[in-house]
């Protein structure tokens, strides 16, 4: 395939994909400035791949790359960079008391049960679709979902009543 | 909170005050041909070489403003460094300099920083102490001379032996400094203290081989377990001693996992012992 070609293809991919992805990624991680980068770099290998991907396989290959890039960042850059220069511009926060809550409850949460969440109730994956992601089984993503939406509620609840 | 309200509240989450997006799909295509052109330099891909280009020394490799790494002191042993063409391109890819977009390449080609590993070269010279960068705050600087420096050494020391015994006829490229001097950084703890971060990186050039391996050090980390993990094109062994967290990345499969576990596991990384 000529390059223009494909990368027309890979462009017209990112036009119809990088906002939802990049929601996937804030979701996931309830950082704008680190959902841009985790969805660039999910990009990024999308172009390295992207004549042996299969068409119907390119969500299914975004979506783990980023989500891997997640739980790799989570793992293993669980600390503050130093940089020179503050980033430009303030990443804003969540735009009602209700994200607000949902925000911290979701921080709260250990970074698979929180894939887990966004990809069964944001990305409306199926029990099997989401195993095959994260690369366990069934059941515990069914036991690791029920869970995380136990402890959302849990935290959730106080901050409902209050409102009421 | 029943599952719809969950979604519905997911949607609002991500939906609400949600920034501009900056990023494009011509400036992502033109970083993603600047990382092809980076790697098929390095020596993976086919093609005629325009130009070669030789490092002569690992202080012509330091980031523009940063100090020199410093040395390891005692260390006799010297990591033959990598030389790669620029710009070496499969047929596919555009060949005149007009259709590279971006800064042009420099008389040394320093590999993008990654976004998510800030490290800063150490400071000073041989058998100085780390000094924190000015924009940091007074506290960080005692943590990070709660290290001696001779450790750092026998680290960076012990990783180039270790690297020369495990691929004998490879070369080694910068990945942020020099290869396998260590870099020093801070970061934040599981119990959001301060704390040191080390870490030594490069590319190893072994034939058709182009693979990145970094190892990172830093104080014990509750969160972490220590065994091997695998992503795409990576394994990670993680070892965690009384004292130190030590992760080594491998892409690429430049060394086995078995190799891998051994680095993290010798006497020489545990730095914070």
């Amino acid at each position: 395939m000529p390059q223009q070609s494909w990368e027309t293809a890979f462009a017209d991919y990112f036009a119809a994909r990088s906002v939802s992805l990049r929601r996937l990624a804030f979701a996931l991680c309830g950082d704008w400035h680190l959902a841009d980068d985790l969805v660039q770099h999910t990009f990024l290998q999308l172009y390295r791949h992207w004549r042996r991907l299969e068409g119907e396989t390119l969500d299914a290959y975004a979506r783990r790359t980023l989500v891997n890039a997640f739980l790799s960042h989570r793992r293993r850059y669980r600390r503050e960079q130093v940089v020179a220069e503050p980033p430009s511009g303030v990443a804003p926060g969540p735009a009602d008391a209700g994200s607000a809550d949902l925000a911290e409850a979701l921080a709260a949460l250990p970074p698979r049960q929180r894939a887990l969440v966004v990809l069964r109730h944001l990305e409306d994956m199926s029990v099997a679709d989401a195993a095959e992601l994260l690369g366990i089984a069934e059941g515990t993503v069914k036991s690791q979902t029920a869970r995380a939406l136990e402890k959302l509620r849990a935290a959730l609840a106080p901050f409902a009543r209050g409102r009421q | 909170m029943e599952d719809l309200e969950m979604t519905q509240a997911l949607r609002r989450y991500v939906e609400a005050g949600e920034p501009p997006f900056s990023l494009t799909a011509s400036a992502l295509i033109s970083q993603a041909r600047r990382r092809h052109r980076w790697r098929v330099g390095l020596g993976i891909g086919g093609g005629g070489a325009a130009t070669t280009l030789t490092i002569l020394s690992a202080m012509a490799l330091v980031p523009a403003g940063g100090s020199p790494t410093l040395g390891p002191q005692g260390c006799d042993v010297q990591l033959p460094l990598g030389i790669w063409s620029t710009p070496t391109v499969p047929p596919d890819f555009p060949s005149k300099p007009t259709d590279f977009p971006g800064p042009a390449p420099s008389g040394h080609p320093t590999p993008t920083r990654d976004s998510a590993s800030g490290m800063t070269p150490l400071p000073g010279g041989a058998g100085a102490l780390p000094t924190p960068p000015p924009w940091m705050e007074p506290g960080v600087d005692k943590v990070a001379r709660a290290v001696d420096t001779s450790r750092l050494d026998q680290m960076s020391c012990f990783l180039k032996r270790r690297l020369l015994q495990l691929r004998p006829h490879a070369s080694f490229a910068p990945h942020i400094g020099a290869p396998m001097e260590v870099k020093w950084s801070t970061g934040t703890a599981a119990d959001n203290t301060r704390v040191s971060v080390y870490e030594a990186s490069a590319y190893v050039i072994d034939g058709p081989l182009l693979c990145l391996i970094q190892v990172v050090v830093f104080p014990g980390d509750p969160g972490l377990s220590s065994g091997i993990g695998h992503s795409e094109h990576q394994a990670v062994a993680t070892y965690k001693t009384a004292s130190s967290t030590i992760v080594v990345s491998v892409e690429g499969g430049v060394i086995t996992d078995a190799d891998a576990m051994a680095i993290a596991k010798a006497p020489e990384l545990d730095v914070f012992r």
